[in-house]
């Protein structure tokens, strides 16, 4: 009877997940409601040592730095010139405005590492282009959505900076590991598009020789992008060769982004204010996520959730491999449902250290789970990039297309996962060559 | 009561504008200590401190302004399933939870926080800065106190506009 109550936990909290609470509330409730049952009201006391602990947490500051950065630099306009640039470059490719898309959400991910910000970018941008020249309309969305969201894995990275803070797993090696999974996952997706588009011709027709762009043209659209492309490179470059920690390098960030904008001539107290705010918005939703999960975890470890996940673990016949096989299934499973950060927060704890305890890599394992949270943006029923698409979609999509255009790259995300479990060298090569 | 609700977000947006601001004092304090570590080896024995305040400010009163804007996220794929009457229902059940966490927190937080004002508490991070942080504790309690008040503030609005249209159709 007792080893169902941490089954009954995540249970009731999909449950109040499902019927539309807010996900920070969901989590303290259910945290709130189960110390209290089990263990009377002294317990309750938990959610305040978990919002104390979050307050200290060092790691997070690099949160906000990130996302600031982002934020100014897109209202610097870097998201159209960034698109402008690679599309005119791939004007006479079959494919090539799908193709700019991915290569554009590639490249946004280094800038921002907030997948909100990368679909909508690329939803309000990429897709009228792609739907203009006549492109394939479920190809076009799924493309939006699969280049959107590699954000979360090519760095900097809201998401690894949260993992990393939970799991002492080093944010700079997941950086570096999410950078070449991240190309991967492109190179997949693009791959994909050529196929089709090589299958069929009408599903991303050419770009008219009119409206291709002159090499004068692609020559000054790439000027545009030099400066915040310097300023990428010397924020993961400094986080990569080990020099400065992630807060300090996102700080670094930040004030570079501030700088770019007053020599673009874009700098203003009111975007600066709005970014401040844009920031909070993002922020504080994550930091009260992590608030409520991390209640909620020291709660299920406290009944002995996590002991019982363990023994369960060791106790599998088929051994270590059949237990990473479930783990990662129970991962694909919380992210069809639940929010990034809570999906670290709730998962990382329980199954981490057990995949550690069998002799798996705990930056490979890390990298892996990062990938899964790339499928959990796009899995139906409630991968939160198909939210932000449904947002900036064209009038007469509707959602069920949505769900139906992510499926394909869904199934190239797992072609990817399945490579880099077979081959770590694919996560693991560039952190290794950076220690 | 108009004026009470009214005077409530006004608040929840003021601290919002300033809580945001204070990113800008953070991202000085990073900056300035990069700068004093790498370039003149003398790092400051206060910006960790400094910068954990400006973060746990940042993000406690933040959470009374993601209150007022509707940005704690949720998964909305029921509320689009059903009708407006049942969408009135899951927006009331959200307030309600909500204002029942952000109580708790306040209820747990106060006297701990009054503990800490007692003893007037100093850093448990062992720095050659030793801050005090008692301060700091206050803001869990005022943090949630101010958010559950905006929850229940966005609860009774919505609230008095279900009991008008009952008025309005009977």
């Amino acid at each position: 009877m007792s080893s169902s109550i941490p089954a009954l936990m995540f249970v009731a909290l999909l449950l109040l997940l499902a019927s539309g609470l807010p996900v920070t509330y969901a989590l303290g409730l259910v945290a709130i409601g189960f110390s209290f049952f089990l263990w009377g009201p002294g317990a309750v006391g938990t959610i305040i040592t978990a919002t104390w602990g979050t307050m200290n947490s060092f790691t997070l500051i690099a949160v906000p730095l990130f996302v600031f950065m982002a934020l100014v630099l897109q209202k610097a306009a870097v998201v159209e010139d960034l698109y402008d640039a690679v599309y005119k470059w791939s004007g006479p490719v079959r494919g090539g405005l799908g193709l700019a898309t991915i290569m554009v959400g590639a490249i946004l991910g280094a800038v921002s590492g907030v997948v909100a910000a990368g679909v909508i970018g690329l939803g309000l941008i990429g897709l009228p282009q792609m739907l203009k020249y006549g492109y394939n309309r479920k190809l076009g969305i799924g493309a939006v959505m699969a280049g959107g969201t590699l954000g979360q894995l090519i760095p900097p990275s809201v998401t690894m900076v949260v993992y990393g803070a939970v799991t002492r797993v080093s944010v700079g090696s997941l950086f570096a590991g999410g950078l070449t999974c991240g190309l991967f996952l492109a190179f997949l997706y693009a791959l994909y598009i050529l196929i089709r588009s090589y299958l069929n011709k009408n599903i991303c027709p050419v770009l008219p020789v009119e409206s291709r762009a002159s090499t004068k043209e692609k020559i000054s659209s790439l000027r545009k992008i030099f400066l915040p492309g310097l300023l990428i490179i010397a924020v993961l470059g400094s986080v990569f060769s080990g020099a400065a920690t992630p807060t300090e390098a996102a700080g670094v960030g930040a004030f570079g982004a501030i700088v770019f904008s007053a020599v673009m001539k874009r700098l203003n107290w009111n975007m600066i204010k709005e970014a401040c705010l844009g920031t909070l918005e993002i922020n504080a939703m994550v930091a009260w996520i992590i608030i409520g999960a991390a209640a909620f975890s020291s709660v299920f470890s406290g009944i002995g959730g996590n002991a019982m996940v363990l023994n369960i673990a060791t106790s599998m016949p088929g051994g270590p491999w059949m237990v990473f096989g479930a783990s990662v299934l129970f991962v694909f499973f919380l992210g069809m449902f639940l929010e990034p950060s809570a999906m670290i927060m709730l998962a990382a704890p329980i199954v981490s250290p057990v995949l550690q305890k069998l002799g798996f890599d705990p930056l490979w394992w890390g990298l892996i789970f990062m990938v899964l949270l790339q499928v959990s943006y796009l899995s139906p029923p409630f991968g939160f990039a198909l939210f932000y698409m449904r947002g900036v979609a064209p009038k007469g999509v509707t959602i069920e297309e949505i769900y139906m255009s992510s499926l394909p790259y869904i199934g190239m995300q797992l072609i990817g996962l399945l490579f880099i479990i077979i081959f770590p060298g694919i996560a693991l090569w560039l952190p290794r060559l950076l220690n | 009561m108009q004026t009470f609700i009214h005077f409530i977000r006004k608040l929840s947006n003021q601290i919002g504008i300033i809580s945001a601001l204070l990113l800008l004092p953070l991202i000085a304090v990073v900056l300035y200590s990069v700068i004093m570590r790498y370039i003149f080896n003398s790092p400051p024995n206060w910006s960790f401190e400094v910068s954990l305040f400006l973060f746990g400010m940042n993000i406690t009163m933040g959470g009374i302004y993601c209150q007022l804007k509707k940005k704690h996220i949720e998964v909305d794929i029921l509320k689009r399933m059903v009708g407006p009457a049942g969408q009135t229902f899951i927006r009331i059940f959200s307030l309600c939870a909500a204002v029942f966490v952000c109580s708790v927190i306040f209820w747990y937080g106060l006297p701990w926080a009054i503990e800490s004002v007692r003893i007037l508490e100093r850093s448990m991070h062992q720095t050659a800065f030793d801050p005090p942080i008692w301060w700091f504790k206050c803001f869990v309690p005022l943090s949630s106190g101010l958010m559950g008040l905006q929850a229940l503030v966005d609860l009774i609005d919505e609230i008095s506009v279900l009991f008008k249209k009952g008025a309005q159709s009977s």
